[in-house]
């Protein structure tokens, strides 16, 4: 890795790695998932066969969209976001926190086709997210 | 009417804090816990971007974005230099190349900042540095820019409406030559 990635202990990239590879697997449509920290450094990234895709530049982008969900639901209700989903043509594509893990405090980025069902998308990226938090707790 | 100036620069060069030192309203922030405490020793920084306003009487206000600092967040200069009628360079001059800084941020903006107002804004100038404002110039006629340099401690309001009058003035002798 260089030095655009994050700087995080070799056992959460690893769990970070499996965790995207597993839902990539187990999701039907999903063309990208992947794990940064929350001001946009790649810590995990697993695409489709055919999409190549700029791991450093979505870490960036995961990171300004959640952080501007962030802005308007603070604006709006004084609470975070939970997640943020973006409706393109031919995807949909959900950024959530990891929950309850804070060193560092990291995002999962899910796209999928249009094929697959929002609700499914952001149901995986859930579960996704919550083992994530569940195992890299487990290494503390 | 509205106007929308931008201030971008280095991560931890003040644009958060010019923006809080001028902007009537409470300051929009989508800073983020920083994770690399080692490359720079500043708890959070900005995503996606900072918003102020200020208002300059007779229904004229201004709408004031501060873009994020780091290079990885530079897809969001073009998209926050749009429409703006003038662009602050601040330039945190005790970095250990603020020359080069300068010159990297004004190649990212490159035909964005196109017929865009420029103002460069030197803060933190080190004592042992006192013609900063010269070389700057300098270097901004040498890439024939028709720029002001000028230096700023965006922790006094002052200085940064200094700035602003500045950047405005320019943007209206702009406006009127195109308009001519």
């Amino acid at each position: 890795m260089n030095d655009t990635s994050a700087r995080v202990p070799a056992e959460l990239t690893g769990v970070c790695e499996q965790a995207v590879a597993e839902v990539m697997a187990d999701t039907d449509g999903v063309i990208l998932a992947m794990v940064a920290t929350v001001d946009g450094f790649p810590v995990a990234a697993c695409s489709a066969p055919g999409w190549d895709v700029p791991a450093n530049r979505l870490a960036a982008m995961a990171s300004s969209g959640h952080a501007l969900g962030d802005s308007v639901a603070g604006e709006l209700t004084k609470t975070s976001c939970e997640n943020v989903i973006i409706d393109a043509d031919r995807l949909s594509i959900v950024f959530l926190a990891v929950p309850e893990f804070r060193d560092p405090r990291l995002l999962l980025g899910l796209a999928a086709r249009k094929t697959t069902s929002l609700g499914t998308v952001i149901y995986s990226a859930g579960a996704c997210a919550r083992r994530i938090a569940r195992e890299a707790n487990a290494l503390a | 009417m509205e106007h929308k100036i931008l201030i971008t620069g280095t991560m931890g060069a003040g644009k958060t804090t010019a923006i809080g030192q001028i902007s009537e309203i409470p300051p929009i922030s989508t800073d983020v816990e920083n994770s690399r405490r080692d490359d720079f020793d500043k708890p959070t920084t900005t995503a996606a971007f900072d918003y102020g306003e200020l208002d300059l009487g007779e229904g004229e206000v201004l709408r004031i974005y501060g873009t994020p600092g780091q290079e990885r967040f530079s897809f969001m200069w073009p998209v926050l230099a749009r429409g703006a009628i003038g662009i602050i360079y601040l330039i945190d001059c005790s970095r250990p190349e603020p020359l080069a800084d300068l010159e990297n941020f004004i190649d990212a903006f490159g035909s964005a900042a196109d017929n865009v107002a420029s103002v460069v804004a030197l803060n933190r100038i080190p004592e042992d540095q006192p013609l900063a404002v010269e070389t700057f110039q300098a270097l901004l006629e040498s890439r024939g820019l028709p720029w002001p340099a000028m230096s700023a401690d965006v922790r006094r309001r002052e200085d940064v409406l200094d700035v602003l009058e500045i950047l405005l003035s320019l943007g209206e002798a702009q406006t009127a030559s195109m308009e001519a």
